[in-house]
């Protein structure tokens, strides 16, 4: 299987993709999709519906 | 007596020599004159005729045999007989010469063994062990070395004994030693071996006592017997003709290979041409020696024919024959072995092949050098040369132009040099012109040597020898045989001849299964390793340049450690390391780097000064490697598999694989990694120090070569490099990322690859630290709203904005923008809504847009020049709620609009709507390069930081900015926002006026403009048709493409604006790094810098891995920071693609990864060297176009240019430039011949295209898509105008585009023609069709017929 990069997401639920062998970056942490760069995307399409950052998207709603 | 068989009695009866049997006579008369002189018949026949009958009674002999005897020495005539009865013959001298012994000898000889040879004569076959017999005998043995030395005595004076080269003298079948012995004499350096059968030795060993122990005796049968080796001069005195043909000519062959190159071959025999009745004395020999070996061995007295033809076979040449006066039947022949004739090795011929490439090459000279302290002996130092130079015949061979290699005796002179009291300065330019002199190899010798005197105590040698004559390990021997040599005039002059070497090596059959081994290793070449910053030239020139270093005792201590544990060994622990910095600087994972094998295994070879060495490719193929063990197995495997196949010759090999070869750059490899054995320690040698150092040419055909030398105690090495290929810097750069990284492996050999940095940790600090400290204090929570709107508080009557005749205040804007802004919430826009703006060039689009903000919505470019359908698109993309638009442009979209044209009502008071800094402000469409537009989306923090409190420009109240750019282009938000967000004004520059300098300048002039944004193209053109357009600014940004040093060097030359380079995607939101163009900095960057971060941005150079690259390594530029935008609307894959975790910013923040390669100077600037996508391969080399775009500007025959890389319909790659002219009337065929010379083939565009000018989009970018297709111009022959209109037109297209031949149908663009020709056209259109004509129009309708069709009707003719 082709797990060379991951799914990791930030605390504004901003969605990104990391290689999987490499620690991530501080403030990210897995999402929990692993597999190639199509297999990542696809799902990152999929579940991050609203671009907004999460901060943001609170203050509005309030 | 004489019992004569029948056989002799008739051939003596019938006195008749048969062919064939000649010896047979010769044995009878041998045989009849020994028995005359055993009875004493010829001490009684004298002058005086005697009958039979007396002088049987005198001898008291048997009168009947005395008879029989009588008549056959008359038959022989060795008497003579008339009436009165027999007398001696009056020529028959052997009687009375000296050789009486011989005689004696001979006689006993036939006589004792006579029975035996009666056999042998009548058989007619050998049939006497002459030798066995004489080895019993003593008395006998002692008889025939006496008369070999009588022989010897007369013979010797005649003799060429003077060899004063010669070291080494076998002697064959010499066991008297005399002619040994008379060589060694006269020759004080000679040493002799004499070979002779066992028992034979013992009155040579007498004789040659008085030489000590330069002559030796060995026993044994030369017939068989290996007869040694390397021997400078081979005696064959007196034995061929013991030999039968076969034989003799086998003993020749085997004298071939025992002698040197170059050695002597001295052959003493009799000739049968010679008869004995014109020899005198000579007559003896010949019956007397042949009769001997005749029926022992078959022997008999060879031709000088025979004997040439023997000797050419065996490898001698050179055959010369010479008379022997004190024995005239015999002749000296002499030969040279091999002086013509044998082959260099492959290696040799290899860089023999190279030298007449480049006949003043000085790439393979080899220094040696001592300092030496103390009372030198300048006398015995010259003699030690001469001994190393007469032990090592490499070191005076010769390579002949036909190719052949030839043992010379010309030795190299010390030259002395006096540099007294001239200091180091003067060594070091003496070493480096002996480095940089050339040696003559035809001539010879291959080697020089000087020696410089410093002072009373003080030398410096300096041996200076072409590597075809040594080699890394050769130096230590040399080393070693100069000091013994020094210290011991008697010191060994004899050992292993390169040129034996040289043979056997020549002559062993290549082995199969190694070559199979090597083509498969090979098989498949990486493409050729390419740093990311060697520059590109035709020729790269050999001059090369070195950096030398010291591995820090704590690496080295490491290294050899690792490779104990590894069961590796330190050269391949720091190859590893080496590899590793060789992937990461090329981005190749599959690497082939040369390194020398010693060739020393075979015995003989450990003592040679020679070039034994032969270089392998090791392959690296890394890809799979993790960590740093990984890469040493594959490295160690490689290295193991590669010595285990050192046999064949890399030459065999490259010629095998038949690589696509230059003569200037180095076949199969380009890097070479050696590590080659240290010098000797300083020593000292009566009273006197020698300090050796080792040192290396200024020349190479590697791009870059490697050597460490392990001294033991320490490590230290140097990296040469080619000077027109890197910059001191960058290698000075390479060996500390070596050594940091050999340092990282030896300490942590587990680690994961991915983890090492090339950086030392103060290095990428500095990277990721120091280089992006751009953080300022400026409102970054605030939106753009209340900053504008502090603005109008501020200064309500101060001019906002100014387009054409329309001119808003601050107040006017704010109240128009207000009342706007009231309707759309109307419309139901708030926060993030989209709001579409497709407006004409006018104030409307400022108010539009603050008014949008004001709302809480994010507006939406929409160039009304896109086709309806994208446009459409984008609305749908992003989700634009309600359209603005003027009522000219409503038709370009769909759905709600709110028409701008003739003002709207309603309350003009501010909206309190709290818009925070991270809502969304505009939405931009950027080009995707799948051609599918992507909407950036852009927050007011985003562009706050661009306009606020930043660095590469101050907005002032007072400033004026030049809102030149579409609306749809990025750089308008800094146009818009720079100065509503400071007071400052907007001046709305129309594009027309863009497009003519004159215009500009009146604009930028009349208006008091300050501050200009420009693309790179437009500002590339007006830059080179009139830069003080500019004049009036206060500061000018240039950016959208790559800068070129010619550009900025005629802006910044009018001494008008500041300059500054700018760069940044829209992703970023404008810009993201800039450069202040200042005069001084200019001057020395060959590519325009973009600079560094602008405030509140960061900037990286990432590899593949997300690690920092090194200055001067490729990587691609990563930008984060307050301007990294939110992402693509509607696009979360693409989005998270692009905008990647920072692992070097705050926690959760974001890079943005452009696309676009860059690398960091040494001090931190960077430089943007082009799309990565825009990078091809073209025949295995990777092209970066923008390189071949510097090029071709620094010929300065080129306005403008770019390279574009266009697909061949065979799936082909080629380049195609596209020039304007710098001289019209230029032909590309000399700017082709000029790239030529400044680039590598593979770089010269295919085609070169002429252009009028480089077509630019409508943001004022080049249109590729705009340039023509040199595949596609075999277009059909010229379609003509149809009508007046379509005549006029083309008219006005020949003359502005300057080009005859335009059908109807043809591209403007295509021509050549830009928006500046446009303009020509429109205006001449305008006057002489008298219609409204815009650009639009013509670039909407770029052809002939196109145009013509859409003009409107004239409006009068």
């Amino acid at each position: 299987m082709d797990t060379d990069y991951k799914v990791v997401v930030n605390d504004e639920e901003q969605y990104s993709i990391w290689p999987a062998a490499k620690e991530n970056a501080a403030g990210w942490r897995d999402e929990g999709t692993q597999g190639s760069k199509e297999v990542c995307l696809a799902h990152i399409q999929e579940v991050w519906t609203d671009l907004r950052p999460r901060s943001l998207r609170e203050r509005m709603s309030r | 007596m004489l019992n004569l068989p029948r056989a002799e009695h008739r051939a003596f009866a019938e006195n008749d020599a048969p062919g064939p049997h000649l010896d047979v006579l010769h044995a009878l008369s041998y045989r009849v004159a020994g028995t005359a002189l055993r009875l004493g018949i010829f001490e009684h026949l004298t002058d005086e005729p005697r009958a039979a009958e007396d002088l049987a009674a005198a001898i008291g002999g048997d009168p009947r045999g005395t008879r029989v005897l009588l008549d056959a020495l008359v038959g022989f005539e060795y008497a003579v007989r008339d009436d009165s009865g027999y007398r001696a013959a009056p020529g028959a001298k052997w009687l009375g010469t000296g050789y009486r012994t011989v005689f004696s000898f001979w006689h006993r000889v036939l006589f004792d063994q006579w029975r035996d040879l009666e056999r042998s004569i009548v058989e007619g076959k050998p049939a006497v062990d002459f030798y066995g017999w004489l080895d019993a005998d003593p008395e006998a043995l002692g008889e025939f070395q006496s008369m070999l030395g009588e022989l010897a005595d007369a013979v010797i004076p005649g003799l060429p004994l003077s060899l004063p080269t010669a070291r080494r003298l076998l002697d064959v079948g010499g066991g008297h030693a005399r002619y040994a012995t008379a060589f060694c004499q006269a020759n004080p350096d000679l040493w002799a071996t004499v070979l002779d059968l066992p028992g034979t030795l013992d009155a040579g060993r007498a004789h040659a006592a008085a030489l000590g122990g330069r002559v030796e005796f060995r026993e044994g049968d030369w017939l068989t017997d290996d007869l040694g080796a390397d021997h400078d001069v081979v005696l064959l005195f007196n034995v061929l003709h013991c030999l039968a043909p076969d034989r003799a000519r086998d003993l020749i062959r085997r004298v071939g290979e025992a002698a040197a190159a170059g050695a002597t071959v001295l052959i003493l025999e009799e000739t049968p041409e010679i008869s004995p009745e014109a020899g005198g004395t000579g007559a003896a020999w010949v019956p007397m020696f042949s009769l001997n070996l005749f029926h022992t061995q078959g022997g008999q007295i060879h031709t000088e024919a025979q004997l040439t033809e023997w000797l050419t076979e065996a490898g001698f040449g050179d055959v010369s024959v010479a008379p022997v006066p004190a024995a005239p039947t015999f002749r000296l022949y002499s030969a040279t072995r091999g002086a013509r004739r044998w082959q260099p090795t492959a290696a040799q011929r290899q860089m023999l092949a190279f030298h007449e490439l480049f006949p003043s090459s000085t790439w393979h000279n080899v220094p040696l050098y001592a300092r030496i302290t103390g009372p030198l002996d300048t006398h015995a130092l010259r003699e030690s040369l001469r001994r190393c130079v007469s032990r090592h015949d490499s070191l005076r061979t010769r390579y002949a132009p036909d190719g052949t290699a030839e043992v010379t005796e010309v030795a190299p002179v010390l030259t002395e040099v006096d540099l007294t009291g001239q200091g180091e300065a003067a060594v070091a330019a003496l070493r480096d012109r002996e480095l940089r002199t050339p040696f003559d190899l035809a001539q010879g010798p291959p080697m020089r040597a000087t020696l410089a005197r410093l002072s009373a105590e003080e030398h410096e040698l300096i041996l200076v020898t072409h590597h075809i004559a040594i080699d890394g390990y050769s130096l230590p021997l040399l080393q070693r045989d100069l000091l013994a040599g020094y210290g011991d005039p008697g010191s060994e002059t004899d050992g292993p001849r390169y040129s034996e070497f040289a043979l056997r090596h020549n002559d062993s059959a290549i082995d199969d299964e190694q070559l199979s081994f090597w083509l498969s290793e090979l098989a498949n070449p990486p493409d050729r390793m390419v740093l990311p910053f060697a520059a590109s030239t035709a020729d790269p020139g050999l001059a090369a340049d070195l950096v030398a270093f010291a591995v820090p005792d704590e690496v080295s201590t490491a290294v050899r450690e690792l490779a104990r544990q590894q069961r590796s060994s330190p050269f391949m622990v720091l190859l590893s390391a080496f590899g590793v910095l060789l992937s990461r600087y090329s981005g190749a994972t599959d690497l082939v780097i040369g390194t020398p094998v010693a060739g020393r295994d075979h015995a003989g070879t450990e003592d040679l000064v020679g070039c034994l060495v032969n270089m392998v490719p090791l392959r690296m193929r890394l890809a799979d490697a993790a960590t740093w063990s990984d890469v040493l197995t594959v490295v160690r495997s490689a290295a193991l598999d590669a010595f285990d196949h050192v046999d064949v010759p890399f030459a065999h090999v490259v010629d095998q694989l038949a690589p696509v070869r230059s003569a200037n750059i180095h076949p199969v490899f380009q890097v070479a990694f050696a590590a080659p054995p240290a010098l000797a320690a300083p020593s000292t040698v009566d009273g006197v120090r020698f300090a050796f150092a080792d040192g290396t040419s200024t020349e190479s055909l590697f791009d870059i070569e490697v050597q460490v030398i392990d001294e033991g105690d320490a490590m230290r090495g140097y990296l040469k490099y080619r000077g027109a290929l890197f910059s001191r810097a960058h290698m000075t750069g390479l060996v500390d990322h070596f050594l940091h990284l050999a340092g990282q492996l030896a300490e942590a050999p587990e680690a994961a690859l991915a983890d090492v940095s090339l950086l030392r940790p103060e290095q990428w600090r500095r990277a990721v630290v120091e280089w992006n400290d751009t953080h300022t204090d400026y409102p970054r929570e605030a939106g753009l709203v209340a900053l504008v709107e502090a603005q109008v508080d501020a200064t309500p009557d101060a001019v906002a904005a100014v387009y054409g005749d329309e001119t808003l205040t601050y107040r006017e804007l704010d109240e128009r923008a207000n009342r706007l802004a009231h309707h759309l919430r109307d419309k139901g826009i708030s926060a993030e809504s989209k709001v579409g703006l497709c407006l004409e060039f006018r104030a409307d689009w400022v108010v539009a847009a603050l008014a949008v903000l004001k709302a809480g919505g994010a507006y939406v470019p929409l160039d009304p020049a896109y086709p309806a359908s994208r446009l459409d698109l984008m609305c749908a993309d992003s989700g634009v709620e309600v359209v603005l638009a003027h009522e000219s442009l409503r038709d370009r979209v769909t759905g709600p609009v709110i028409i701008l044209d003739g003002g709207l009502t309603g309350p003009t008071t501010r909206l309190d709507i709290a818009v925070g800094a991270d809502n969304l402000a505009y939405v931009m469409y950027t080009s995707g390069s799948t051609g599918r537009p992507k909407g950036v989306a852009v927050t007011h923090r985003n562009i706050v930081r661009l306009v606020r409190d930043t660095d590469y420009v101050h907005f002032g109240p007072d400033d004026a900015v030049a809102q030149a750019s579409n609306l749809s282009f990025d750089a308008a938000t800094f146009e818009l926002w720079g100065p509503l967000c400071a007071g400052a004004r907007i001046v709305g520059v129309p594009k027309d006026d863009l497009l003519s300098a004159p215009a500009l300048g009146k604009a930028l002039r009349d208006n008091g403009i300050t501050i200009m944004f420009l693309t790179t193209t437009l500002a590339r053109q007006l830059a080179a048709e009139a830069p003080e357009t500019f004049a009036s600014l206060r500061l000018l940004l240039v950016g959208g493409e790559q800068a070129d040093t010619t550009m900025i060097h005629r802006l910044v030359g009018i001494d008008g604006p500041r300059v500054r380079n700018i760069y940044g995607p829209t992703e970023t939101t404008t810009f993201a790094l800039s450069w202040p163009a200042l005069i001084e900095n200019a001057a020395d960057a060959d590519v325009v810098p973009i600079g560094r971060p602008i405030a509140n941005s960061t900037a990286y150079v990432l590899d593949d891995h997300l690690r920092p690259v090194a200055p001067g390594l490729v990587g691609e530029i990563f930008l984060g920071g307050d301007g990294v935008a939110r992402g693509y609307v509607g696009r979360a894959d693409l989005t998270a693609e692009r905008f990647v975790p920072d692992p070097f910013g705050a926690a959760g923040s974001r890079l943005y990864r452009t696309g676009d390669l860059g690398r960091y100077r040494a001090d931190g600037l960077i430089e943007c060297l082009g799309r990565i996508d825009r990078q091809v391969k073209i025949r295995g080399f990777r092209i970066e176009p923008g390189e071949v775009e510097d090029c071709v500007r620094e010929t300065g025959r080129a306005k403008h240019v770019t390279v574009q890389v266009r697909q061949t319909d065979d799936g082909d790659a080629m380049l195609v430039g596209y020039v304007v002219p710098a001289d019209p009337a230029a032909s590309m065929a000399d700017l082709r011949e000029e790239l030529r010379r400044r680039l590598p083939e593979y770089l010269v565009p295919t085609t070169l295209i002429a252009m009028e000018a480089l077509p630019v989009n409508a943001n004022g970018k080049l249109d590729i898509a705009a340039l023509p297709d040199p595949l596609a111009q075999a277009t059909a022959a010229h379609a003509e105008p149809t009508s007046e209109t379509e005549r006029v037109v083309r008219a006005i297209w020949r003359e502005v585009l300057g080009n005859p031949d335009i059908g109807v149908h043809d591209d403007f663009f295509v021509l050549g023609g830009h928006s500046i020709k446009a303009g020509q056209v429109v205006t001449r259109l305008r006057a002489e069709l008298r219609v409204p004509v815009s650009l639009r129009l013509l670039f909407d309708n770029p052809t002939v017929a196109s145009l013509a069709a859409a003009l409107p009707h004239p409006v009068s003719h």
